[in-house]
């Protein structure tokens, strides 16, 4: 279970409506590299993870990425919230306007709706972990590619630190994929499915 | 290591945390991991967002920065369970938390459904603080 605690992870105060940004955000909320399949993706494929601290990682992984979630929706309510009719439609924020108002709803930053199609749970623990390192990766290039397009300070600074936990992310599944290498056969880890075949584990 | 068709990431090595503000605008208490690109650099900023804070807000950023703290640590610790150090840290900072999260239930509003508080004070975290929330 999770319990809500009334505060972000990284504090967020935006003063400056620009619709143009919380466009190019929102994708780390919705879009194929955000936080929200972060968070999923992690949260699904612990269950079957062979290797107990594993599961736990994935676990508090999982649970930040609901955080930097929560930070991103944040930035995009900020940037939108004193939001006129002539700044939407200079900032081309009118045709998400249209459907949305200015509520939150999970899209990339072209508009395709959220979907799990964007990330794998796969059953098979070499696999799933290096489906997370790539995953991070990604999501860092897209916040690199936010940090060359946005200057308010306000909007770079939570963007520097979602972009550097990334890395951090990313350093401890690689340390996860090792702990569970340490659990296979070094010769040939493809002999068997880790998630599937446990009798073979050491 | 280096074994070929399959990912090999080094274990990272045991080094005191950074216990300062800084680890949390860095978003790393390990200053080996800090990883900053190059734009970041090209385009620092003269102000950052963190000044002109008022008294709610600093309690509340010594929070995060206590809490942030515990997170880093405990995904190392995920991964180098048997980290004696880590251990220690971990307890102190668990122990800080918990005084922390108490005052300012008591001087603010309760942070969780676990603090005994005033929750007719509850600022909502989305709105960016005090300072510029408009109710």
């Amino acid at each position: 279970m999770w319990l809500y605690e009334k505060a972000l992870e990284f504090p967020v105060k935006i003063t400056k409506t620009c619709p143009k940004t919380a466009q190019m955000i929102i994708s780390q909320y919705g879009g194929p590299d955000g936080e929200l399949s972060a968070s999923m993706r992690y949260l699904s494929q612990r269950y079957t993870m062979p290797v107990k601290e594993v599961g736990c990682l994935l676990t508090d992984i999982g649970t930040e990425e609901l955080a930097h979630m929560e930070i991103i929706c944040a930035m995009v309510y900020q940037l939108t919230k004193n939001l006129t009719i002539e700044q939407a439609k200079e900032g081309g924020f009118d045709a998400y306007y249209i459907d949305h108002t200015t509520a939150l709803w999970p899209q990339a930053a072209a508009g395709l709706p959220f979907t799990a199609i964007e990330f794998q749970s796969k059953g098979d623990a070499i696999t799933d972990l290096h489906e997370d390192l790539a995953a991070e990766q990604k999501a860092r290039t897209v916040y690199d590619n936010l940090l060359r397009m946005i200057d308010d300070p306000e909007v770079r600074e939570p963007l520097k630190f979602l972009r550097a936990r990334e890395i951090v992310h990313f350093q401890r599944f690689g340390e996860a994929l090792e702990r569970t290498k340490d659990r296979l056969d070094s010769k040939n880890y493809y002999y068997f499915n880790p998630e599937f075949d446990k009798k073979f584990l050491k | 290591m280096n074994e070929i068709a399959i990912a090999s990431i080094p274990i990272q090595k045991w080094e005191a945390p950074d216990e300062s503000e800084e680890a949390l605008v860095c978003g790393s208490i390990f200053q080996e991991l800090r990883k900053p690109f190059f734009i970041e650099e090209q385009m620092k900023s003269k102000k950052t967002c963190c000044c002109g804070r008022e008294e709610g807000e600093s309690a509340l950023r010594e929070i995060q920065q206590s809490q942030f703290f515990l997170i880093d640590l405990q995904l190392y610790l995920d991964t180098h369970p048997d980290e004696a150090d880590a251990k220690n840290l971990k307890k102190q900072y668990q122990q800080k938390c918990k005084e922390l999260m108490a005052q300012f239930a008591k001087e603010h509003y309760p942070l969780t459904i676990t603090c005994e508080g005033d929750e007719k004070k509850a600022e909502i975290p989305w709105e960016g603080g005090s300072a510029h929330v408009a109710l």
